[in-house]
């Protein structure tokens, strides 16, 4: 008992050592739900549990993922989702689901209770009503990849067989069969080439039952700057036939600094023409302006995206084609827009989505990573430094060798050595800040002491010379 | 007894695996008078970990295999930082501008990553480049700049 408690003791050290929560909340009127979750890391396995409020009604759920004797295991909620060729299967399960790779063969089975999964950014869950079981086998051999899959969800029986051949100019996959008790018969096809692509694609979408069909064939063309696209689209949802097509070409100017594009899109409802520009203002901001012609109506929108550090913010209008609109125009414009911010060990997404109908929804949700009781403490990512004053350190043992690795702070601000001893920060101000060494946190092995010389203060300029710092190792 | 070391060479490897670490993307090419640009370090382990950026410049011979040195005084480069410390799952950018006096120009950053400190023992670190081609026109920068090396990639 005592030997099992040691191995225990000693494997656990790793574990604990590894120990990290990640912790999420958020609402949202695009999902209707309320919620939070947290995720444990563990070496070897995470764990997720999430809980919340979604279209007024409780739901609560909880997964583990981990490897055991080669296999890839879930137990718990999962939504189960396998593709083969141009066919898919969803099944969220509430039980277990294996997989196994080797070099030409995967195979995949689960079962458990089957339902509806919730899955947000903030939480996932699920309800269950009734069984679920299934498999997947995938061989490949020279360039070809076979699939078959089955699963029976209540009383939904699918039934899928699958190719798929990619060479390094074309691929052709096909997949026909059973999906949710209803016939499918999907395949794309295509071809490319350095300069041009040929596409052709016919889909069967079945969701709750009904069923729709797309088909498109597409061409594109692209020689670095200049690059051109034309689509054409079928579409047939519940008895209506609708169709569409859409052209459009690009062509990038100064490296890429400034982008022109133009689409046109025509169906039976009328045509609608939209120009873009797209300007590189700074290497984090590009700004996009639109102008949209519909029905002899001009429309002027923008968007744009600013990549940083402390947060990233994307404003965006995306045009989908939706086969379900009955007696309108199937291309659809929607905005959205969305802005995330960091601040240490914490994130915060805001994201709106303005349908077509005009309704403005929200997603808004924050999550954070915060160690475990037994894993100390955990340093959060130091907060981006710009500015023109630097402060430059030098880092060197009592022989003037550079040490690598140091970690000293300037202000609130850490700044590590390289391997010749030397870190630079940058500052808004040259207003004097104080400088503390931490040897307990040093890179280098060793124990670690500053010396009692060493300044306490130091000024950001413009042009600084480097701030020797001696330290000694005992 | 086989099942303590059983034990102890599990808890080795535990503690030994190296930290997971990435840079994206590995290899850019910029153009212009002054080229702006940037990468992404991000720590995917569950330990938090130190980088430390070092910019470098290299040489190719006719098999290209590169060669380092110090960053040469023609290549001007402006970091927005040189060392970060990241937390678990997180990742960072760092955005660059440079200049060059003479183009085609080139320069790798190597991302160095330690995991924490310890008293006594071995520091294990992670080299991990991003390099940078730096030309007047975007097209076949990397090319180009490699052939002003000495070195043709179109005769791999």
């Amino acid at each position: 008992m005592r030997k099992l408690l040691f191995i225990f003791a000693l494997l656990l050290t790793p574990a604990a050592r590894g120990q990290v929560f990640q912790l999420t909340g958020g609402s949202s009127t695009t999902y209707n739900a309320v919620g939070g979750g947290v995720t444990m890391w563990l070496p070897g396995s995470a764990t997720q549990v999430g809980a919340g409020y979604a279209d007024g009604h409780f739901v609560a759920g909880a997964s583990t993922h981990f490897l055991f004797q080669g296999w890839d295991i879930f137990a718990g909620d999962h939504q189960q989702s396998i593709t083969a060729g141009a066919g898919s299967v969803a099944a969220p399960i509430r039980g277990l689901t294996a997989s196994k790779k080797t070099k030409h063969q995967a195979f995949l089975i689960f079962a458990g209770a089957a339902g509806d999964l919730f899955s947000a950014p903030y939480f996932t869950s699920m309800t269950t009503n009734h069984f679920g079981t299934g498999y997947q086998y995938t061989a490949t051999f020279g360039g070809v990849e076979l699939d078959s899959l089955g699963a029976i969800i209540g009383a939904r029986k699918s039934e899928l067989e699958s190719a798929t051949w990619k060479q390094k100019h074309f691929n052709l996959a096909g997949t026909t069969g059973l999906l949710q008790n209803q016939f499918l018969l999907n395949g794309t096809a295509g071809i490319f080439t350095k300069y041009i692509s040929l596409n052709g694609a016919r889909q069967d979408y079945i969701f709750q039952g009904e069923k729709s069909t797309v088909e498109n064939i597409g061409a594109g063309f692209n020689a670095g700057a200049l690059s051109a696209n034309a689509s054409q689209f079928r579409g047939v949802a519940d008895g209506n036939r609708t169709s569409g097509w859409t052209t459009g070409a690009g062509y990038q100017l100064w490296d890429g600094a400034v982008g022109l594009r133009g689409m046109y899109f025509r169906s039976a409802f009328g045509a609608s023409e939209t120009f873009s520009v797209s300007e590189r203002v700074t290497p984090r901001l590009r700004i996009v302006e639109n102008v949209t012609q519909q029905k002899g109506n001009f429309t002027i929108d923008g968007g744009g995206t600013y990549v940083g550090n402390r947060f990233t913010a994307t404003v965006d209008w995306q045009e989908y084609f939706m086969p379900d609109l009955v007696g309108r125009s199937p291309f659809e414009r929607a905005l959205t827009a969305s802005v995330t911010f960091n601040v240490r060990n914490a994130g915060a997404t805001l994201a709106t989505l303005l349908t077509p109908n005009g309704r403005i929804k929200y997603t808004a949700y924050a999550d954070t990573y915060v160690n475990g009781p037994l894993g100390g403490s955990v340093p959060g990512q130091q907060a981006p430094r710009t500015g023109r004053y630097t402060v430059a350190l030098l880092v060197v043992d009592p022989h003037g060798d550079p040490v690598a690795g140091a970690t000293v702070y300037v202000g609130k601000e850490l700044c590590i050595t390289d391997t010749l001893g030397t870190c630079l920060m940058r500052f808004h101000s040259t207003k004097p800040l104080p400088v503390l060494v931490v040897c307990s946190e040093f890179g280098t092995p060793g124990r670690w002491a500053a010396s009692a010389e060493n300044p306490v203060t130091t000024a950001p300029s413009s042009d600084p010379a480097y701030v020797k710092i001696t330290v000694n190792r005992q | 007894m086989k099942t303590f070391f059983a034990a102890m060479a599990l808890l080795m490897l535990a503690v030994c695996s190296p930290a997971q670490t990435t840079v994206t993307p590995p290899i850019s090419e910029v153009a212009g008078k002054v080229g702006h640009g940037s990468f992404t370090v991000m720590n995917t382990a569950l330990a938090p970990i130190f980088v430390t950026l070092e910019a470098r410049s290299f040489s190719v011979d006719k098999q290209g295999n590169p060669t380092y040195r110090p960053l040469d005084q023609t290549v001007h480069l402006s970091l927005d930082g040189m060392s970060v410390r990241l937390g678990p799952k997180q990742q960072r950018t760092f955005f660059y501008t440079v200049k060059c006096d003479t183009k085609p120009c080139a320069f790798t950053v190597y991302n160095t990553f330690t995991a924490g400190h310890t008293d006594e023992g071995m520091q294990v670190a992670i080299h991990l480049p991003a390099t940078v081609y730096f030309c007047d026109k975007m097209k076949d920068c990397r090319q180009d700049t490699l052939m002003a090396m000495g070195y043709d990639t179109r005769k791999k």
